[in-house]
């Protein structure tokens, strides 16, 4: 029976990796993923871009390749999640914790995308592993025979803990965020002791790096000082709630409600996981609640979810999970069988069936200038070096322009028109 | 480091958005630039850019701008 029941828990963890690879080059690229493509984006801390440069430099600049990065590391959470539940369950728990954090929508769908989000999720969660590691390594030492072993232990936790949280802040700027909290807890439980606990002293010394870097680099800085009181803070407070819980339960429906009743478990986790899981909230609250892809670290919940589940009855907790199944397979599934598929999936690909054609009418054009505000996307999709024309002064001069319809521009004159559709204008003036 | 600390200067740092503002005007997009470094010439704030296009299909070459104000 047991053995039955697990084979079904991996079938499920099995069936989460096959969605995180389906319908991967479907949607138009988006801006933000065309921004971590380049490796061009003055308000994220570097880590992530230089990885996916670093990929699409051996395997080609193509959206399978970008969102493939993502798709590896989506997939690669799953283990760590599984490493990171065995810390608090026995095996069977933290199998089931790992089906239904396989299965988490909101983590499906951005391990398809090419958000930044992905990594940085792996990055907190591994920092999440080493933090409890190296904390139990280093309470655990003593003058007992195998002091010698549990050092290395501690030695390699600790180590495992700075490059962790290196890369947790490496990743996106708002990754500094979690290991400033975890130290925050470590003063709040440790008080006067913190000056003599290695694991304060190496998530301290792990945040040096990021601020020489944000020294160095205003444009971090003055990103957040740009949208810093408009979609940076804390502005519009009941809105951001409003919009935050909206996004959230949009993605994650089902899972949103037995999130919510499992809370109550929560308290059989240690305060390290209550913290991640206050990030989470605090940066989609503070960074843009309207933003889907905050919602990617979410699948933390399955913690709780995992220890909601083990408190029902065999069939009650089955009934769940197979609920829990069909709600992600509805809304990512393959796109012709899903009925709520995401709306990335039902919108019209515009760029991806459309390209071919723009790019031959453009073929012996070098240079064109873009009126309206064009997103980043265009420089993934179209082959002559684009200028953003909305500063430009462009009274009388001649060439290739085009025009995107979305912002309403009135109809530049003397121009003649190349192609268009209900997107954009391909116009030349000579 | 050094690169920061001209933005001590009220000045510079009066006079910086109106510098983007300029490379703006050039048409070019302002996450292919960066900031190399910023020096006064002749009663002048100059800002010492690196433009380097990047598309899928290029990584172009990189053109040195000055913008002074």
């Amino acid at each position: 029976m047991r053995i039955r029941s697990d084979i079904f828990l991996w079938l499920l963890i099995l069936l989460g990796i096959i969605l995180r690879m389906t319908d991967v080059g479907l949607p138009d690229m988006l801006t933000d993923e065309v921004q971590l493509a380049l490796g061009k984006s003055a308000a994220w801390t570097p880590l992530a871009m230089q990885m996916i440069v670093a990929v699409q430099s051996i395997f080609g600049f193509e959206t399978i390749v970008a969102r493939g990065v993502s798709v590896a590391m989506g997939i690669a959470t799953i283990p760590l999640f599984y490493v990171l539940a065995r810390n608090f369950f026995e095996k069977r728990s933290a199998l089931l914790a790992t089906a239904i954090a396989a299965l988490f929508p909101s983590h499906i769908l951005f391990s398809r995308l090419a958000y930044p989000s992905i990594y940085l999720c792996f990055a907190w969660l591994l920092t999440l592993l080493c933090y409890i590691k190296a904390n139990e390594s280093v309470n655990r030492r003593g003058p007992a025979e195998a002091a010698a072993k549990v050092e290395t232990g501690a030695f390699m936790w600790l180590i495992g803990l700075f490059i962790a949280s290196v890369a947790a802040s490496f990743m996106k700027s708002q990754g500094l965020v979690f290991p400033v909290l975890l130290l925050f807890g470590l003063l709040i439980e440790k008080r006067k002791a913190i000056v003599r606990d290695e694991v304060a002293w190496i998530l301290l010394l792990s945040l040096i790096p990021v601020g020489l870097f944000f020294l160095t680099h205003p444009g971090v800085l003055a990103t957040v000082l740009l949208y810093g009181g408009n979609m940076y803070g804390l502005s519009g407070f009941v809105q951001r709630i409003s919009e935050l819980v909206f996004t959230w339960w949009h993605l994650l429906t089902l899972f949103a409600i037995f999130s919510l009743i499992s809370l109550r478990w929560f308290r059989a986790l240690p305060w390290p996981v209550w913290t991640l899981l206050a990030t989470i909230i605090l940066t989609g609250f503070l960074l843009g609640p309207a933003h889907e892809y905050y919602s990617t670290h979410l699948i933390l919940l399955a913690l709780p979810i995992a220890v909601l589940l083990m408190r029902l009855t065999p069939t009650l907790r089955t009934l769940s999970i197979i609920s829990l199944t069909i709600t992600t397979f509805l809304f990512l599934g393959p796109h012709t069988l899903a009925p709520f598929a995401h709306h990335l999936y039902t919108n019209d690909p515009y760029w991806n069936t459309h390209t071919n054609k723009i790019n031959e009418i453009l073929k012996n054009t070098e240079e064109v200038y873009v009126l309206g505000y064009p997103g980043h996307h265009l420089r993934w999709y179209l082959e002559p070096r684009l200028h953003v024309g909305r500063f430009m002064n462009l009274e009388g001069v001649n060439g290739t322009f085009i025009i995107l319809k979305k912002d309403k521009l009135p109809d530049p004159p003397k121009m003649k028109v190349l192609y268009e559709d209900a997107r954009i204008v391909i116009a030349e003036r000579s | 480091m050094p690169g920061m600390l001209p933005f001590l200067d009220s000045e510079v740092r009066e006079k910086a958005p109106l510098a983007i503002e300029e490379m703006r005007k050039q048409g070019f997009w302002m996450v292919n630039t960066e900031l190399d470094s910023i020096s006064k010439e002749e009663g002048k704030v100059c800002y010492h850019w690196t433009h380097q296009y990047r598309s899928r299909f290029e990584f172009g070459e990189k053109e040195f701008i000055t913008t002074c104000l």
